[in-house]
């Protein structure tokens, strides 16, 4: 075996089957416990890391897993890709483990801190399996191993009322999405007789599955990828899910799950780009998605749901991306989305549990004198978020929007100009609302300690300077996709020359809303918003009602038609008798009618 | 008319009356009587087959067969009637609706 | 060793006889149980000796010539009965401890596995009619087993007289294919069948489908299982769920297949009627407030997954077929696996704490953690996620779907969906069970569960794990099952 492939093997098995002993080792002490489950996170980011010098093309190496039926295996895949979002669970992970050592303390009183490292190491295992394999039954079932993570971890706190149904929604809705893709991976198997997503990619080109089938796949695929990464109209699982340890929304449900889908598309790509309508649909998807997301954020007053549809709308820009074929931005931004994203998710945590818990922006102001360092990595992570130059949002975003304007997709490239300017809104009124002004909560605050500092700091450094990677990281992606896709690589010089003389409407839109806001100061229109929402931002501040339609209409009806469907069992013998009976008619009736025609 | 159709129209009448007395019937000693017409019926239909492929040996098995199967379950319904008595003091179907839903 | 294919079957008759002696005699309740295990676990070496099939008998019955014959279907069908039956006499050791007449009760069990079996190695179909009967009429007696109580009686009654009139009705049909071809032996049938008439192997096939789907619980066939299951003791529910509701669909399956050379389609009414099961198991379950009440329409949800993979292959034999019986069968092994245990665990709960109402489990998993992390892994097992093993059945008869291709597809995403409903009562009660706010005042004061249920438990757990985690292991009997469906059903 290649020491590549046993490096890949060991970053997916050491969090997954040494996980579970953080139940064992916590008899001998908690601290024991919690040193062990940090330093398995640490050993699987350095694997992940090790993985860099073996980045190949394609897949790497198999092992036979079902040889009784349909000789699946599982499949390593080396690519950059794969590697890079291998690295992104794993790195992160680390940090966050690393982050989670104080912030999780205080909830060690009620609930088992074993179970929540052992699921996070169990999740960032998954990731680590799903990037790097390239059979796609073995990758679904990874999807499903950090689905089910995902699940467990937002119910962590499950003495809290809305833990536990946030996290069934997050696995049922996540799931409605998988049906598509379970199908689309067997119409697949199907039409081309193996499950390697490389030989499919090659069998598609070739022209040897039917357009139907590819387009039934197709559209499967991406259900699937709605789901797992929060697009509309499968987004609503995700605010909700800002239930879960706030460690865990920064790992989870910022930098790694929700790029699943992403990673999903992009892998795909190659094999549905010969369908009109794919392409199409995900631009379109991902532009609404962006817009709409953008909006809503900006009238919560939840700093973790302000974060939550902020991830919603980047998504849909990495989602925009792919459907104008621009893989390379969409996967740099996904990166750079990943850092910035778990920095700012990971600050807000550090807020809380400074505050003693306090998410609410009302409660919050006035932050920045006790907090420092929380501040300032916050600010770099905004930064990025809005895409102000020099930080690696700016370069990523970029990318993205001259990407849509070489490929000529106006309407959609309008709607995340606009997205654009209420994400700098919303930035600056959530940082607005909790550094400055006079402090609104009467706790005693002071900064974090390092272990959470240290992370921070981390993060900001990445999401400030990741951008400087780019020579390597394209040169490592020039060729991990077949022939009609290749990925130029890109210098740093023509990044910036690229990025500076494009038409710049990022910048451009980014610094005129944020110069505003620093002029205006915000404050007028932000401090002043005890006031209820007025009927312009009601439908905002609902969330377009998508949520409340759901429950109301589609949830509710169903199980007042499953307790109407009750009455059918009735318990009367006569009545069961009866059944029978009319069940022989049926299939007499049906069998008769399928002998004639 | 062949003697067969005779039997055929048996066999149908008696079907009919063993499934329409297990859907009308709400005493528990009469829905057996139903399935034991519905028995008799199977039973009969058996001789018949026997008769018409002239392989009588092994209807006269089956048949036999079928007797003792049905002795057997009738035995253990008619036990189970007599434990719901005990609980309801009736042979009425309509008190047995505790389970439903 | 060279065994004859009646051993395992012979071994539980008498196995039975002995048990129900030893009950009188010596009436110890732990020792008749660990006696009737012997049995059991002398048919599972025999069992096992005969894999992977072959070899036949023949004996007379009053003049009747008949056949049992050890093939792949009826060794995957008995290790699936057998291997249920000892985890559940096991666990039974302690869960029916306060019973009177245990030894009745280990007999009757193992009647009804050897009945299980029977149905497996049947050669024609009057023995698989009989066999049939032997699982079926101690299983009345074994869901009355607690008389004293109004439900288990109740349900007893409504499932003794429905499934006495489907099994009638299934008899019928036989008797119309006996009538057309004057041959009943299952290796020959299908040529003799092949010009019956038409209108008549309609008939046959529709008493058929009705007859042996009382037992299946199709859905308007259905209303019995929810009241059995749920008042049954809960290894009784265990079995039933595991292995009749299995072997009925075999049964059913073996029946259909000779009749496929008439031209008639049962395969189209099993697949929309497997749909039509899936969708009802589901919204009922949805709705349940009883624990085992819950679990008994899942039952009938998967055993729709089931019978849909029986309607593709039969339906779609040449591209289809493979899958879809791998399927199938893959499916009544994982089901006999995650949903026994499901009941297992259900039944201790119910134990320590009195009730299976659901409600009432609030943070019983925290009391008693190793079952309701059992029930954790079942639940998320039935619901498909992997990588435990009910997904890679489901996956199996999924691909079964894709094969058949056109409607196919739709039958395969309306499982997937299923599926996916499902979550929606497994998950609360999971949550119920192991993450409820607080901790009901039964739970509290909850009882501590023996190790004889814990180990079935256990080693439940450990074969839905590995069998998701490495198929291969299941597939090594449920292969030859499928080779010879394949070839039953394929090559007459």
């Amino acid at each position: 075996m290649e020491t590549g492939v046993l490096l890949a093997l060991l970053a997916i098995l050491v969090p997954i089957v040494l996980g579970p002993f953080t139940y064992l080792v916590e008899k001998i002490s908690a601290k024991a416990r919690t040193i062990y489950a940090v330093a398995l996170g640490f050993i699987t980011g350095g694997l992940t890391l090790s993985l860099i010098p073996y980045i190949t093309e394609g897949t790497v190496e198999s092992f036979m897993w079902i040889p009784g039926a349909g000789r699946i295996a599982f499949s390593v895949c080396l690519d950059s890709f794969s590697v890079v979002v291998a690295i992104v669970a794993g790195v992160i992970g680390a940090l966050v483990l690393l982050f989670s050592i104080r912030y999780m303390k205080p909830a060690s009183q009620e609930y088992s801190l074993s179970r929540y490292y052992w699921q996070a190491l169990l999740f960032i295992g998954g990731m680590i399996g799903l990037a790097l394999t390239s059979n796609l039954l073995v990758m679904y079932v990874f999807w499903e191993i950090i689905g089910f993570c995902s699940y467990a971890l937002i119910a962590y706190y499950y003495h809290k009322p809305e833990s536990v149904p946030a996290g069934i929604k997050a696995f049922i809705v996540t799931r409605i999405g998988d049906i598509g893709l379970l199908a689309g991976i067997l119409i697949l198997w199907h039409a081309t007789g193996t499950l390697n997503i490389f030989e499919i990619m090659s069998a598609s080109q070739a022209g040897l599955i039917s357009f139907t089938l590819l387009g039934l796949a197709g559209a499967g695929f991406l259900a699937g990828a709605i789901g797992k990464s929060a697009q509309f109209p499968l987004h609503v699982w995700l605010p909700d899910a800002m239930a879960a340890p706030t460690t865990i929304t920064a790992l989870i449900h910022a930098a790694c799950l929700v790029n699943a889908g992403i990673y999903l598309l992009v892998r795909s790509y190659p094999i549905f780009a010969a369908l009109a309508w794919w392409p199409t649909a995900l631009l379109w998807i991902g532009a609404i998605t962006a817009l709409m997301a953008a909006t809503i954020a900006l009238t919560q007053w939840d700093i973790k749901r302000v974060l939550a549809y902020s991830t919603i709308s980047q998504l849909g820009y990495m989602m925009a991306a792919i459907g104008v074929g621009a893989l390379l931005a969409s996967q740099f931004h996904l990166v750079s989305h990943a850092i910035f994203k778990a920095l700012l998710f990971l600050g807000a945590g550090s807020i809380m549990c400074m505050t003693g818990g306090i998410k609410d922006l009302h409660q919050m102001g006035g932050l920045a004198k006790y907090m420092p360092i929380t501040r300032i990595t916050f600010i770099f992570g905004l930064l990025s978020l809005v895409g102000i130059p020099i930080w690696t949002g700016f370069f990523s975003k970029d990318m993205i929007m001259s990407s849509l304007l070489q490929g000529g997709a106006y309407i959609p490239l309008a709607l995340l100009v606009i997205a654009t300017f209420f994400t700098a809104a919303y930035s600056w009124r959530m940082y607005w609302l909790a550094f400055q002004g006079e402090k609104r909560t009467s706790t005693e605050v002071h900064e974090s300690p390092p272990q959470m500092t240290g992370p921070l700091i981390i993060l900001a450094l990445g999401s400030f300077l990741f951008w400087l990677c780019i020579s390597p990281y394209t040169a490592s992606m020039a060729f991990s996709l077949p022939v009609g896709y290749h990925i130029m690589p890109m210098s740093l010089a023509a990044l910036i020359q690229h990025s500076f003389t494009s038409p710049i409407i990022v910048v451009t839109v980014a610094i005129i809303v944020t110069l505003i806001v620093l002029t205006l100061k915000w404050r007028a229109t932000v401090i002043n918003t005890y006031q209820k929402p007025s009927a312009l931002t009601l439908p905002l501040f609902r969330a377009y009602w998508i949520d409340i339609f759901y429950n109301r209409v589609i949830v509710k009806s169903l199980l007042s038609f499953c307790q109407q469907f009750r009455r059918l069992q009735t318990g009367d013998l006569n009545y069961n008798n009866l059944a029978i009976a009319i069940g022989l008619v049926i299939f007499l009736i049906m069998l008769f009618a399928l002998g004639v025609y | 008319m062949n003697l067969w159709q005779l039997y055929i129209a048996a066999i149908v009448i008696l079907l009919g009356i063993g499934i329409y007395c297990l859907i009308s019937r709400r005493n528990l000693i009469q829905l057996i009587i139903g399935v034991e017409v519905i028995a008799k019926a199977v039973s009969l239909s058996f001789i018949l087959a026997g008769n018409l492929q002239g392989n009588e040996q092994i209807a006269q098995a089956i048949v036999v067969t079928i007797i003792l199967i049905e002795a057997v379950s009738t035995a253990v319904a008619l036990s189970l009637i007599v434990a719901a008595y005990r609980h309801t003091g009736s042979l009425d179907i309509n008190i047995l609706k505790r389970l439903r839903g | 060793m060279n065994i004859s294919p009646a051993a395992p079957i012979i071994t539980l008759f008498v196995g039975a006889l002995l048990t129900y002696l030893f009950g009188r005699t010596y009436p110890k309740p732990k020792f008749t149980g660990l006696f009737s295990l012997l049995f059991l676990v002398i048919a599972l070496v025999e069992l096992l000796n005969l894999y992977p099939g072959g070899g036949r008998v023949t004996y007379s019955l009053w003049g009747a010539q008949t056949f049992l014959e050890a093939n792949g279907l009826a060794i995957f069908l008995g290790v699936v009965a057998v291997g249920l039956g000892i985890l559940v006499l096991i666990y039974d050791v302690s869960h029916m401890k306060d019973s009177p007449g245990l030894g009745r009760y280990y007999a009757l069990i193992l009647l009804m596995i050897a009945g299980a079996i029977g149905i497996g190695f049947a050669g024609d179909l009057f023995n698989l009619f009989v066999f049939f009967e032997v699982m079926a009429i101690p299983s009345y007696a074994l869901v009355a087993f607690r008389k004293e109580k109004w439900e288990p009686v109740e349900a007893a009654v409504k499932y003794t007289i429905m499934s006495i009139s489907g099994s009638l009705l299934a008899l019928g049909g036989i008797s119309i294919i006996f009538m057309y071809t004057g041959n009943l032996d299952l290796n020959t049938l299908a040529q003799s069948a092949a010009n019956m008439d038409p209108g008549m192997a309609i008939a046959a096939a529709g008493l058929i489908i009705a007859g042996f789907g009382v037992k299946v619980a199709i859905v308007p066939l259905h209303m019995w299982l929810p009241d059995a299951y749920q008042a049954a003791p809960s290894g009784i529910s265990a079995l039933l769920s595991g292995i009749t509701s299995g072997a009925g669909a075999i049964a059913m399956l073996k029946a259909l297949a000779i009749l496929l050379p008439t031209g008639t389609h049962p395969g189209v009414v099993l697949i929309i009627f497997g749909i039509i099961s899936m969708f009802v198991g589901n919204f009922m379950a949805l709705v349940q407030k009883d624990l085992k009440r819950m679990l008994a329409y899942s039952s009938i949800a998967h055993m729709g997954y089931v019978v849909m993979a029986i309607g593709l292959a039969l339906n779609y034999l040449p591209i289809a077929g493979e899958y879809a019986f791998r399927g199938a069968s893959f499916h009544i092994l994982n089901h006999a696996v995650m949903k026994g245990g499901a009941f297992l665990c259900a039944g201790a709960i119910l134990q320590s704490i009195g009730t299976s109402d659901l409600h009432e489990m609030r943070g019983i998993g925290r009391k008693n953690v190793l079952v309701g992390v059992a029930f954790a892994f079942f639940a998320l097992a039935l619901a498909g996620v992997p990588p435990l093993n009910g997904f890679i059945s489901k996956f199996f008869i999924c691909k079964g779907g894709v094969d058949a291709g056109g409607w196919g597809i739709v039958a395969m995403s309306l499982l997937i969906l299923n599926s996916a409903i499902s979550l929606g009562y497994y998950l609360p009660a999971l949550n119920t069970i192991l993450f409820s706010r607080d901790i009901s005042e039964r739970a509290e004061k909850a009882r501590p569960v023996s190790a004889w249920i814990c180990v079935p438990i256990v080693v439940m757990v450990i074969l839905t794990v590995l069998l998701g985690v490495y198929p291969e292991f299941g597939l090594k009997i449920v292969n030859p099952a499928v080779q010879y469906l394949m070839g039953f059903a394929g090559g007459l």
